[in-house]
């Protein structure tokens, strides 16, 4: 019974207009940023799609330009460390909203949630002000902090959704079973939210890695985030290929990142099973080596 | 390994990674050199900076020079921040924004004694209250595609009103209020049709005639894709920007000034109130209005020298056709004005014509 | 519970709670004071900010007919997207949640590519596809379905697909989370006594996911409400938003005190109703609860 795979909802007839519609999602979602990728193989100096003539020389030189290199370098920091402070503050947040039913907690998701709702230009200006008052305006500190409060909100939001779609049951299983609350927290309930948690730092991650807004605001002469110094290279230039081709290979840098770091970290196995099938976690393995 | 420990584990690469890249993204710093900071353009005026006029700068006066990009309210927004302890000597700032940063008290005068390189640079570039110069030179005009003009046998463009031509229906493009181009495209639009600055209401009524003309109103700043994809053949642009991008791409674009005249703006350079380097601040916007600088500006950048003793590229009167003078003959506004009656006339704007 | 007992529910929930609350109000909450704090000063074009306790910008704001239009399009518009993301992002996530890893990975990455890539990019891209020589027009023209090329590009509709592409990872990726921590034990039970493949949707599955559907549409809504690279770039400022107004206000005019006020106001505007939406809620299910407490 365990090993029988739930056959979910749809016919076989269901079943092909869903993949029908996949398709044609996935190709609405890519068609823009497909067609500049396309645009920029040209062998013209200006975008033009379809190209005439295709080249790589534009990609190519991508790597000739060092302060590409160090602002991509600095992003990533900022967005791995930002998006990670996010994660934690997030998980702890959620666990304080949803195990203790408390007025404070609406004062407490709207002040952790709320700087999605503000344009990134109101947050960028704001934070340049009041962290120069308080003496950290254009540090790395500064940009740090700028990029936490900018991206925490959607760790937040999804761990949030994880923990409330949790039977809390099982928690009260494993503390009636002799577990103190630290070792059924780390050992039942965080394995079970693991794809809202992974889910939230990764979008994280992205917003922070994407942010240009926040961070032309806080930016000092030897901090220049990437999006920054790629925003900035399109506005006072026409739009050339060898811009636009440094814009879709950060694309499919950060992709890349962000796969390559998926399988280090097996994110296989922190996406959970197949929906429906009896999913590997980690107390399974657990339980059978002891 | 249990879940939990892949949390610690991304934790310490990410600290890891963090640490390594902070540790390479600091360069060292020099010593013994007197130090400044400019603020400026980023993009490629900054590709310019860095390449040129920074390392003999650096070298003529023992320097070591920090570039900080931003356009001119960023700049400005961060010269407000550290009023207290400001951290920039040199500001790059518009000259319209330039006016609010002199009103604001963030800019601060230079003696016209310890600035020589003045008497080659022309009038409008220079200002009474002693406080910054103009170093670059963007004078408006009409930007389009000569070969969309000759397909379509359209007659050339001589006035400011041709905008309005129904045969350019959906291909003009005009910036948007946002961009400090639109305040000065009204003032040339009214007085094309017998007002003024302090009379717009010719403005007002002139482009809601050209509005149906406009395929957008563009917020970047830049007219460059709407050229590339065809649908622009005019656009309200300035000689500068449009030679700097015919030079780097070999896109077909002409300039044209309009019959009625036109006026001009200036990126300018200031000495920030109560910069710590002050001295060599001076020192470095002398540079900037010396012949040298100049020249290398026109040449690689493209942007029109305000040095009138500069020697301009050979390629430029191909695209531009040059009116009658330089830019002592335009137009010049009273920047005070303008930029007081800029959030009246940004609000008349969102309601009359940038709407649907 | 007794008084002792709350307050050391209270503990335990400070002990949680204190290393966000205190982190945000320092980095947060305090710069948004400061804005607030600066909404009432006055503005003089030249001078800059001059220093008062007014709310003339309020007023201002709330008593014209343009600006409160304003506020209305960026509303009625957020509705729209959210709307539309999240009846066209259910299937994808239903499918995301139901494929093996390779294809998983390679959905999120699709997903992944409008938010990642820079919106001066996707905009262009847009311009490229939709424009008067773009692919869209010409097939059209080449079909025989128009004459001339049918502008698509800066309106209303541009506005709401380019937020929707952008903004639906957030609603996937939020319904998904939902639906992983399902426990499709239910819904094998569901079939087994017989319910067919829609009927143990609508019963088990959708429900369930409740959760992370008003999470990805509380994502879209407030991303919606303060986005502004995606209409500035993609719909034009004719289509004009509140974000569009306070970045106007901000670096063009250098008016931080309008500013200000027009932020205080979007943010007031979005959590107002998102609360509002969430009363709701709250009401219909204390009506279901009372009404199965009646029956049973």
């Amino acid at each position: 019974m365990a090993r029988q795979t739930s056959e979910g909802v749809a016919g076989p007839l269901g079943r092909l207009i869903l993949h029908v519609y996949i398709l044609g999602a996935a190709i609405f979602l890519v068609a823009p940023v497909v067609a500049i990728t396309a645009g920029s193989l040209t062998t013209t100096q200006y975008v033009v799609f379809p190209p005439r003539g295709l080249t790589l020389e534009w990609y190519l030189r991508m790597f000739d330009r060092p302060e590409m290199l160090s602002s991509f370098a600095l992003s990533l920091g900022i967005a791995a460390t930002a998006a990670t402070i996010a994660a934690v503050v997030g998980l702890v947040a959620a666990l304080a909203m949803v195990r203790h039913p408390s007025p404070l907690n609406r004062l407490l998701w709207l002040l952790v949630v709320s700087p999605m709702m503000l344009p990134s230009v109101v947050l960028g200006f704001a934070f340049l002000q009041a962290y120069t008052h308080m003496g950290f305006g254009s540090t790395v500190a500064g940009l740090l902090a700028g990029h936490v409060v900018l991206v925490t909100p959607y760790a937040v939001a999804l761990i949030l959704t994880g923990l409330k779609s949790l039977d809390p049951t099982l928690e009260l299983a494993a503390r009636s079973l002799g577990a103190n609350p630290g070792r059924a927290l780390r050992r039942v309930t965080l394995p079970l939210i693991l794809w809202s948690v992974a889910a939230g730092w990764g979008l994280a991650f992205l917003v922070s890695f994407g942010d240009a807004a926040v961070s032309v605001f806080l930016n000092t002469p030897e901090m220049v985030t990437l999006p920054v110094r790629i925003f900035d290279a399109l506005r006072y230039s026409p739009l050339n290929p060898e811009l636009t081709a440094i814009s879709s290979g950060l694309v499919i840098v950060t992709l890349a990142v962000l796969v390559a770091s998926a399988s280090v970290v097996r994110f296989e196995r922190l996406f959970g099973g197949r929906a429906g099938e009896p999913a590997k976690t980690p107390k399974n393995q657990e339980g059978r080596r002891a | 390994m249990n879940a939990f420990n892949d949390i610690g584990f991304k934790a310490a690469i990410s600290a890891a990674a963090l640490a390594a890249v902070l540790s390479v993204a600091h360069p060292p710093r020099a010593e013994a050199a007197t130090p400044l900071v400019l603020a400026c353009y980023p993009g490629a005026p900054e590709t310019f900076f860095r390449a040129e006029i920074i390392p003999r700068f650096e070298k003529e006066y023992d320097a070591k020079v920090t570039y900080l990009t931003g356009n001119s309210p960023g700049t400005i927004a961060k010269l407000q921040a550290q009023k207290d302890d400001p951290q920039i000597d040199v500001a790059c700032i518009d000259d319209g924004p330039l006016v609010q940063a002199k009103g604001m008290g963030l800019v601060q005068a230079t003696d016209p004694a310890k600035l020589p390189n003045l008497k080659e640079i022309q009038e409008v570039s220079q200002f009474k209250d002693g406080i910054g110069v103009g170093w670059g030179l963007f004078r408006f005009g009409l930007a389009f595609n000569p070969d969309e003009f000759k397909q379509r046998n359209l007659p050339a463009l001589e006035s400011w009103n041709d905008l309005a031509r129904a045969d350019l229906k959906g291909h003009v493009v005009v910036n948007s209020i946002s961009i400090s181009y639109t305040p000065i495209l009204l003032t040339m639009l009214a007085r094309a049709n017998g007002g003024d600055e302090r009379h717009i209401d010719p403005g007002f009524a002139e482009m809601q005639k050209i509005r149906p003309n406009v395929f957008t109103f563009d917020t970047t700043a830049d007219l460059t894709p709407y050229f590339q994809q065809g649908e622009a053949w005019v656009g309200v642009w300035t000689d500068s920007e449009t030679y700097s991008y015919v030079q780097r791409t070999k896109f077909p674009l002409k300039f044209v000034f309009p019959k009625e005249g036109t006026t001009a703006i200036q990126t300018t350079a200031s000495v920030v109130k109560g910069a710590k380097h002050a001295e060599l601040a001076e020192k470095f916007l002398n540079y900037l209005i010396g012949r040298e600088a100049q020249e290398l500006m026109a040449d690689k950048l493209g942007w029109m020298p305000v040095n009138k003793s500069a020697k301009l590229p050979s390629d430029m009167a191909a695209i531009i056709a040059s009116p009658p003078g330089s830019g002592d003959n335009m137009v010049s506004l009273d920047w005070k004005y303008l930029g007081e009656q800029r959030p009246a006339w940004t609000e008349r704007w969102n309601k009359e014509i940038e709407t649907q | 519970m007794n008084p002792g007992r709350a307050r050391h529910e209270l503990g335990r929930w400070l002990r949680l709670a204190l290393l966000p609350a205190a982190l945000f109000a320092v980095i947060y909450a305090w710069p948004m004071v400061q804005i607030l704090r600066g909404s009432l000063n006055g503005f003089d074009p030249i001078a800059g900010i001059v220093p008062a306790l007014k709310p003339d910008f309020y007023v201002k704001f709330l008593t014209d007919s343009y600006y409160l239009g304003v506020l209305w399009r960026t509303v009625r518009l957020s509705l729209m997207v959210t709307v539309v993301a999240a009846i066209a992002g259910y299937p994808i996530s239903y499918f995301l949640v139901r494929s093996r890893g390779r294809l998983r990975l390679l959905l999120i990455i699709v997903l992944l590519v409008p938010l990642v890539t820079s919106p001066v990019v996707v905009a262009y891209g847009w311009l490229v596809l939709l424009g008067s020589k773009g692919i869209v027009n010409m097939a059209l023209i080449a079909l025989g379905v128009t004459d001339e090329p049918i502008k698509m590009i800066y309106t209303a509709f541009t506005l709401v697909i380019g937020l929707v592409q952008v903004l639906a990872a957030f609603m996937v990726l939020s319904i998904a989370a939902s639906l992983q921590s399902l426990d499709w034990n239910l819904v094998l039970a569901a079939r087994s006594l017989g319910a067919g493949g829609w009927r143990a949707f609508g019963a088990i599955i959708l429900p369930l996911s409740l959760p992370g559907v008003a999470t990805g549409c509380l994502l879209v809504f407030s991303l919606s409400m303060s986005a502004y690279a995606v209409p500035a770039l993609i719909a034009g400022p004719q289509v004009k938003v509140m974000s569009e107004l306070i970045y106007e206000q901000t670096m063009a005019l250098l008016n931080w005190p309008f500013a200000g006020c027009m932020s205080i106001i979007l943010l007031l505007s979005t959590t107002g109703l998102l609360a509002a939406v969430g009363v709701l809620g709250r009401w219909q299910r204390a009506r279901q609860i009372a009404a199965a407490a009646a029956e049973a």
